[in-house]
């Protein structure tokens, strides 16, 4: 692995084209005057926020939604101008869009890589047309192909794919079909979710009344035992409980996530954990405009939190076990002036004999194999 | 205050045939809270009771009512609850009190508990005043219940008053009713203190607050009082009425219900069913006192969290105050370690106490398969009683089991008595009596084994009679019984706490449906874990719980940690009630889920 990230960027683009079936991440569908007053209250965000981290130097920038690709060329330019010159990048800093092949083109393309951006991470979910529409999708899989060709043409070479399992009418046969085709791609990074029914979605209604054929709960297990073996298999280790890249190519931002690191977050229903604070951005897309518009500059939260050292030491635990390598247990005692056997001696004996993690000879706490499919247990365990 | 203008009733009924209703009117018509204060059933006041919309505690009140001869009267009211398993507090209401008022609906008629809380009532010598409540209901039908009430309970149905605790129609004439046939109460001021501890709480400031009625003398604040059971004295400190919020008085005389104060600390120091009376001059003897609940259900409690077994026994001691019926001692499990052998009157009780303790106690706790009291009669002669499965001594030891019974009585329409004979022959009834009242109501008594009553039984009778049907129990005797014990074991292991006692021929089905039912309620696990059912060696049913394969992967939102956290820590909060069972997680639910199996 590369040296590791420090302080990353997180801004969150709530806007999409059309809302997939499935989604409830923070997004809307919205006319360009009102995602031009977004931007105007978002710009005064940004200057604020730059001016609490003036001394740093970030490491990562991510920029997610929503759909950031469906923003016109001209917003996304002065979107990255207005970033790069805010705040400083490390060098050799991971630069992420999140781009949907339904939006993209050359000249977006080269627009975003004159910025320096050095990574995609583009939702396609599927290669099988019949699910991508039942998701509500707007692209299709010619798309996919020619995105990535365009892509690599303005000279991305780091490029990530979302896919999911788990969805209606999917089989086994499918998902197989779907991991070698992402294989053969050549991308540098893919991350693997199962499809979560989320309240107040069409999806979760649907549901209720009967009308999806979801795979049940072994099959869904059998998808995602076949990815840990497939793509590791194929040169794409896991290395986080969703996520597989070729070595060196490990997402640097989520890293920063998993390992309790500073990130600011700017946008409409963005969350950020800087200077011990963590805090989400309203997800009133009118409160969000009306608090940072005409230089009032007051930021409205939807929750801000100081975690104790005990919250931290939790979410430490919660987030660090996703990583396959673990959490390093000289580490985790040097921060928090405690060893993990000190602190979770109950949970930890417990989990140890139910072997879902173990301890490797270099000091790792880490999953076991059935840790990694039964996660939650792992992760929850420390919550107190 | 004049004894002779005190009148001390309580509303006694069925279930839901609207006393605590009726109270409420009461209350305003005598204007004893204001509008402002005044909600529905006002005198459920523990959450519970509002949750559920039933009456859980006996609960007092003092009015004053201005009499139409424009005399006053001062008036203490007791709620009670209708539920079978709170009768004892109907009992213990009405040996407060000088006369009832006996509800019933319009429009049900008479109901098992109506016939139950009467005899109850005239064996008090309690003045009875038939009150039929709800006659606003178009289906109200007040001609057949008079006749109901001539016919089954030898009533003067000439005496009994119509009202709607809806409307307010007809409680003028209660409250004259009151005043005028009940009687005042007896007693003599300068006789030594004799006053009886009807009910008593906790209160974390002011230690046990015992609630009593003055039978002869008068208590007054600072005087030195003795417990008569214990020996134990105090200092009264405080002296209340309830309006129904305590209000200080400075004495009480006889006739009058009120609640002493006196720093008892302890919560042996009072005790339901005792006398207090004045150390300088005691009385003599003590009042009868109260014939003590007798348990009819018994299981254990466990603590989720052993650490919390303390505080469990805190727990007990003082909710016992609150709840004479309620009786517990330590007992140890293998599967789930320390806790207490509780007894209740029923499975009703049972739920309630268990969410008493964790509400008021903030405990978390698991309840075992509830469980009769058997009569195990050895070869040697001797015998033991058991009320856990899991001390069934070794069969070869046994000559032969005796079960309680009890005799039911079945209050039920005419068309469907088929039904319910059905019903009872299959849970192994034996027919004792029926009797036609009217054509609406008949009554049907069947002697039965407790241990059916406790299962389904309940809900069988209501969906065969279309909820028409109402039932009350009275614990009978021993019956021997072709007994034996089904064990449950998880993952090859047994689990004393999910065995039970049933009867030698319905062991297989019973075996074979608690294992469908147990497969569905325990939560996949990590490995696969059998569950069999089991009569000494011999499995007779098994059924597989399928190991867990994933709960993990939902997509991540940028970096959104508190709010995987507030998810996780959802999920796991829904594990709060399951112990674990080795590397077995197992629900609250898996425990009960004898009560839902033939
Ligand atoms: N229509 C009508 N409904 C009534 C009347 N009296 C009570 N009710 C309703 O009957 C239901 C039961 O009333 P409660 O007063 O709680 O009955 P209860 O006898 O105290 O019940 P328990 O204490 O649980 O035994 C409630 O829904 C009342 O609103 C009445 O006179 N007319
Ligand atoms: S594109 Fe992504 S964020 Fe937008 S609606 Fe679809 S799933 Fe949700
Ligand atoms: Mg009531």
């Amino acid at each position: 692995m590369q040296t590791m990230a420090e302080k990353g960027i997180y801004v969150h683009v709530p806007f999409c084209a059309r809302k997939c079936q499935y989604c409830d991440f923070h997004s809307v569908v919205a006319d360009e005057t009102f995602v031009g007053s977004y931007f105007d209250a978002f710009e005064q965000e940004l200057l604020v926020r730059s001016r609490e981290a003036a001394a740093d130097s970030f490491d990562t920038l991510f920029i997610g939604g929503g759909t950031p690709s469906i923003l016109t060329i001209s917003r996304l330019d002065r979107l990255l101008r207005m970033l790069t010159s805010s705040f400083t990048f490390s060098s050799s800093a991971e630069i992420t869009v999140e781009v949907n092949p339904s939006s993209l083109s050359l000249a977006k393309l080269r627009c975003l890589r004159s910025w320096g951006v050095n990574r995609l991470s583009m939702g396609v979910q599927s290669f099988e047309p019949n699910l991508l529409e039942a998701l509500g999708r707007l692209h299709t899989v010619e798309q996919v192909f020619q995105s990535l060709r365009s892509a690599r043409q303005v000279g991305f070479d780091n490029i990530s794919m979302d896919l999911m399992f788990g969805l209606p009418d999917q089989t086994m046969a499918q998902w197989q079909a779907t991991l070698a085709t992402a294989v053969q791609l050549g991308i540098q990074h893919l991350s693997a979710y199962a499809l979560i029914l989320e309240e107040a979605t069409p999806f979760y209604r649907w549901a209720q009344q009967g009308l999806l054929a979801l795979p049940d709960e072994d099959t869904e297990a059998c998808m995602f035992e076949t990815t840990m073996q497939y793509l590791p298999d194929h040169g794409m280790p896991q290395y986080e409980i969703s996520n597989y890249a070729r070595l060196g190519c490990e997402s640097q931002h989520n890293m920063l996530y998993w390992t309790g690191k500073p990130y600011l977050a700017l946008g409409s229903g963005a969350a950020g954990y800087w200077r011990g604070r963590r805090y989400v951005n309203t997800k009133d897309m009118a409160l969000y405009v009306s608090g940072w518009q005409n230089h009032a500059a007051t930021e409205t939260l939807e929750l801000e939190e100081f975690p104790n050292r005990y919250q931290q030491m939790d979410e430490y635990m919660m987030t660090g076990m996703r990583l396959l390598r673990g959490i390093h247990g000289p580490t985790f005692a040097k921060r928090f002036g405690m060893a993990i056997s000190e602190a979770y001696p109950a949970q930890l004996q417990r989990l140890l004999e139910r072997n879902l993690v173990q301890w490797t000879a270099d000091g790792y706490l880490q999953l076991t194999y059935a840790g990694r499919v039964l996660g939650n247990h792992v992760f929850s365990a420390w919550l107190r | 205050m004049k004894q002779d203008k005190i009148r001390n009733f309580c509303i006694i009924a069925h279930i839901d045939h609207g006393k605590s209703t009726l109270a409420d009117r009461i209350l305003e018509k005598t204007h004893t809270l204001s509008e402002r204060d005044m909600s529905e059933q006002v005198l459920d006041s523990m959450d519970l009771e509002r949750e559920r919309g039933i009456t859980i505690k006996l609960q007092a009140v003092r009015l004053a009512y201005t009499a139409s001869s424009g005399e006053e009267y001062t008036l203490n009211l007791i709620d009670t609850p209708g539920h079978v398993d709170f009768s004892y507090e109907v009992s213990r209401s009405l040996a407060a009190c000088e006369g009832a008022l006996l509800v019933i609906d319009a429009s049900q008629g008479i109901e098992a508990q109506t016939l139950a809380n009467l005899y109850l009532a005239l064996e008090h010598d309690l003045e009875i005043i038939p009150v039929i409540n709800k006659i606003d209901l178009p289906s109200a039908d007040p001609q057949r219940v008079m006749n109901e009430l001539e016919e089954s309970l030898g009533l003067d149905a000439s005496e009994a008053i119509l009202t709607s605790a809806k409307t307010g129609q007809g409680i003028d004439d209660i409250l004259e009713a009151i005043v005028k046939r009940v009687p005042a109460p007896g007693g003599n001021e300068e006789n030594p203190l004799q006053a009886m501890i009807f009910d008593s709480h906790f209160d974390v400031y002011r230690g046990a607050v015992a609630y009593i009625r003055v039978m002869e003398g008068r208590l007054s604040v600072g005087d030195k009082i003795k417990m008569m059971a214990t020996g134990r004295t105090f200092e009264v400190s405080e002296l209340g009425v309830f309006r129904p919020a305590m209000v200080s008085v400075s004495s009480l005389g006889p006739g009058e219900v009120g609640c002493v104060i006196a720093s008892m600390k302890d919560v042996k120091d009072t005790r339901v069913g005792d006398t207090i009376t004045l150390s300088r001059r005691p009385a003599p003897n003590s009042l009868a006192g109260y014939r003590p609940a007798k348990p009819m259900v018994f299981c254990g409690l466990y603590p989720v969290d052993n650490e919390q077994y303390q505080d469990l026994r805190d727990a007990l001691d003082r909710l016992q105050l609150n709840d004479a019926a309620l009786s517990y001692e330590p007992e140890t499990s293998a599967a789930l370690g320390f806790g207490y052998r509780c007894g209740f009157l029923g499975l009703l009780h049972m739920e309630i106490i268990q969410e008493r303790l964790e509400r008021e106690f903030k405990l978390n706790l698991i309840t075992t398969a509830p469980s009769v009291e058997y009569h195990i009669h050895m070869n040697n002669g001797s015998e033991v009683s058991i009320d856990n499965p899991s001390s069934l001594p070794k069969v070869i030891d046994i000559d032969f089991i005796e079960e309680p019974f009890v005799m039911a009585t079945i209050m039920v329409p005419e068309e469907f008595v088929g039904p319910v004979m059905e019903l009872c022959q299959d849970k192994r009834g034996i027919f004792s009596n029926m009797e036609y009242i009217t054509t609406e109501r008949t009554r049907l008594d069947y002697e039965l084994p407790l241990s059916e009553i406790l299962m389904d039984f309940f809900d069988r009778l209501k969906s065969r009679t279309k909820g028409y049907a109402s039932l009350d129990y009275e614990l009978m005797g021993y019956r021997r019984s072709e007994m034996v014990k089904l064990d449950i074991l998880l993952n090859g292991k047994a689990v004393d706490a999910l065995s039970c006692i049933v009867h030698r021929e319905k062991a297989q089905a019973r075996g074979r449906n608690l294992t469908e039912k147990l497969k569905e309620v325990i939560p996949r696990q990590q490995y696969e874990v059998p569950i069999q059912a089991a009569i000494g060696s011999k499995v007779i049913a098994r059924e597989t719980v399928r190991a867990l394969r994933k709960d993990v992967l939902a997509k991540c939102y940028g970096g959104d940690i508190s709010r995987k956290r507030k998810l996780l820590e959802k999920q796991k909060e829904g594990k709060k009630r399951m112990k674990s069972l080795g590397t077995i997680d197992v629900p609250q639910e898996a425990f009960m889920a004898i009560l839902e199996v033939d």
